[in-house]
């Protein structure tokens, strides 16, 4: 039985560094270092990490909008790793995005009503009319009725997102990666429009990568979370237990903060010593090591797999 | 869910104040949009008399055999080297011909080669530099250096090399002139583009399942037309100066063509007894460019979104 919708195997994304004359590259930046996940089909799979540890690279790769280095990218069983571009459109029909900024991601000389009836034509819709009553119903669903004619300028923050949402839907998509959807947002309406793609996803059906820092929104959102760092991901576990009993001691660093914030307890905030490395040149064996206080010889040599401690819970750090 | 919510407004009640005047700062800026344009192009000063001139020379050029009685190409044995009179108020020249009739019909000449060969540079440049811009990679390189080696021609000498190896005539003065300055608008528009291209809705537009010619005419190309109508403002004179500097050393139009710089070649040897007829062509291809750089500059301060 098939219950994923997608399926990440052993991804990597390296940007060139440096090119030199004949083209060749020397150096790479690994954004994406070999990273396994999936995404079931209704589920919300947040993505965590400090800045720069690849998340958005991850939800870009996947969308085949940076081409993958390696690995394979499995979207409702169907291999998309290497699929050619024209073909490319009828997977957008079923994966969409969502970004962080929503200002930039619309066309600043269109209004809001006609890129959406565009994208409807694009993907086939040719009869006006039909369009013009599907981008209201669109505009309806996200709480923005009757504001069609405007230009994304004319829109607060949240509105626009609202719009790009309104867009992400139009194509009935069956997945959708947010990318920091509420990061740029003002705080009092983020909660209003992570309380849309929450009520959006049991409506429609839909399954999210959500991609966050903001672990309090992850939290609330997620069904599972991975935790990435340095291009790696590190531990993936149901949200409950992850938030309860992080394993990793990178997850352990990154949650104590939010557990400070909330749910009684008081527990202490673990700061982290030392820089991120570069991802140009990652430490060898596991790439926490370095920050790591339970680091030991074999952490410098041997790269922890992936291990399974229970109730769906994985791991990949020498302590267990 | 619930308490997500009011704990954070809690917190952000105060913001809401600056929430507001978010709302008014766009609603000022959605009617300044066009009206503001208009008003600050006529408050600018070198707009509106940039603007005059060339409505003016826009007038002459269209209305030419409205507004004079004379032919252009008859002589007249019996008004040879008139000083301006009532008559003829820019005098006539070694044929008695009217000068006045001349440059009028001139305008035509420089205005129809100016049109023309915009017209076709900045076709051809917008639509290499997209090409380059959008696709990259080795396209790009190769369009970037022949684009390199074309700008960094002076442009007259260029034009003048053209005409050798064409020939004399009008036609291949737009050749050259064409040829002369497509680089222009290549470089700018593959600039535009790889700005453009790097912005998230054009990435949103490719997530969308929008092909590339879409993406490049319906998305890119409108953001990118400002530089574009600025540069070919300004090169609406370049073209007029090459044409009448072509025609000045013979090689645009042939006689009797009224061609600004050939009336002004026809005069040189009469400076001392006739000056009005280099006189007058001269000061109007200097007017005539004075008013297109004054426009295309005041186009450039206006619709500069920093300023
Ligand atoms: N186009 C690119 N070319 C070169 N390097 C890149 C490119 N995009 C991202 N990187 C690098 O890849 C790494 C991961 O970047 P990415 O944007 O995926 O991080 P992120 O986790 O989304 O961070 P943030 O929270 O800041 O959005 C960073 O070191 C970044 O500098
Ligand atoms: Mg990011």
């Amino acid at each position: 039985m098939s219950a994923k919708i997608l399926e990440v195997k052993n991804l990597k994304k390296y940007f060139p560094l440096k090119t030199n004359l004949l083209g060749r590259e020397k150096e790479f930046v690994k954004a994406v270092d070999g990273i396994d996940f999936h995404i079931n089909y209704g589920e919300i799979l947040g993505l965590v990490g400090e800045s720069g540890c690849g998340k958005s690279t991850t939800g870009r790769t996947v969308l085949r909008l940076l081409e993958p280095t390696e690995g394979r990218i499995i979207f409702e069983g169907q291999d998309i790793t290497h699929l050619k571009k024209n073909k490319l459109r009828s997977v957008y029909k079923h994966m969409q995005l969502v970004f962080q900024d929503p200002f930039a991601s619309l066309n600043p000389r269109k209004k809001v009503g006609n890129a959406i009836d565009e994208v409807l034509y694009v993907h086939g819709m040719k009869d006006e009319a039909q369009r013009r009553e599907t981008v209201r119903e669109l505009f309806d669903m996200v709480g923005l009725r009757g504001e069609e004619d405007k230009y994304p300028h004319e829109f607060s923050g949240g509105q626009r997102q609202r719009v790009v949402i309104a867009r992400a839907l139009a194509v009935n998509p069956k997945l959708i990666i947010c990318d920091e959807p509420v990061s740029a947002l003002d705080v009092s309406i983020q909660a209003q429009i992570i309380n849309l793609l929450v009520s959006l996803k049991n409506r429609l059906g839909l399954s999210y990568l959500f991609i966050s820092h903001d672990l309090r929104v992850v939290k609330y959102m997620s069904d599972r979370v991975a935790v990435m760092y340095l291009g790696r991901i590190v531990e993936i576990a149901p949200a409950d237990e992850l938030f309860k009993n992080p394993a990793h001691p990178y997850s352990r660093a990154l949650l104590s903060v939010v557990s400070v914030l909330g749910s009684g307890k008081n527990k202490k905030k673990i700061i982290l010593e030392g820089e991120v490395p570069n991802p140009v040149n990652p430490p060898s064996g596991c790439r926490f090591r370095t920050r790591c206080k339970y680091a030991t010889g074999q952490c410098s040599e041997i790269e922890p797999q992936f291990k399974c401690i229970g109730n769906g819970h994985f791991v990949s750090c020498h302590l267990y | 869910m619930a308490m997500y919510q009011s704990k954070d407004i809690e917190v952000y009640a105060d913001k809401k104040w600056l929430e507001q005047e978010a709302v008014k700062e766009r609603e000022q800026e959605k009617k300044s949009a066009l009206v503001g344009f208009a008003k600050r192009l006529f408050r600018h000063k070198g707009a509106v008399i940039g603007g005059i001139i060339i409505i003016l020379f826009i007038f002459i050029a269209v209305f030419a055999p409205w507004l004079t009685s004379y032919s252009y190409d008859k002589p007249d044995i019996s008004a040879v080297l008139m000083a301006p009179c009532r008559e003829h108020i820019f005098g006539t020249d070694e044929f008695g011909r009217d000068i006045f009739t001349r440059i009028v019909y001139g305008a035509r000449i420089s205005l129809k080669v100016a049109i023309i060969a915009v017209a076709f540079s900045l076709v051809i440049g917008t639509v290499l530099g997209a090409i380059a811009g959008y696709y990259g990679g080795v396209v790009d390189y190769i369009i970037t250096s022949i684009t390199d080696m074309a700008w960094s021609f002076p442009t007259t000498l260029l034009a003048i090399a053209f005409i050798a190896a064409l020939g004399t005539g009008l036609q291949n003065v737009i050749i050259a002139i064409v040829l002369a300055s497509w680089s222009g608008y290549c470089r700018v528009v593959r600039g535009q583009f790889l700005s453009i291209k790097q912005r998230e809705f054009i990435e949103a537009a490719r997530v969308l399942g929008m092909s590339d010619a879409r993406i490049i005419f319906r998305h890119i190309f409108p953001n990118s037309l400002t530089p574009v109508i600025v540069m070919a403002t300004l090169e609406l004179p370049k073209a007029i100066v090459i044409e009448a500097s072509l025609s000045f050393l013979g090689l645009g139009a042939q006689p009797p063509e009224p061609s600004w710089g050939a009336i002004l070649d026809s005069g040189r040897g009469l400076l001392d007894q006739a000056p009005w007829i280099s006189l007058f062509p001269g000061i109007m291809i200097m007017l005539v460019v004075l008013g297109f750089n004054l426009f295309g500059d005041a186009l450039r301060d206006v619709l500069d979104p920093n300023s």
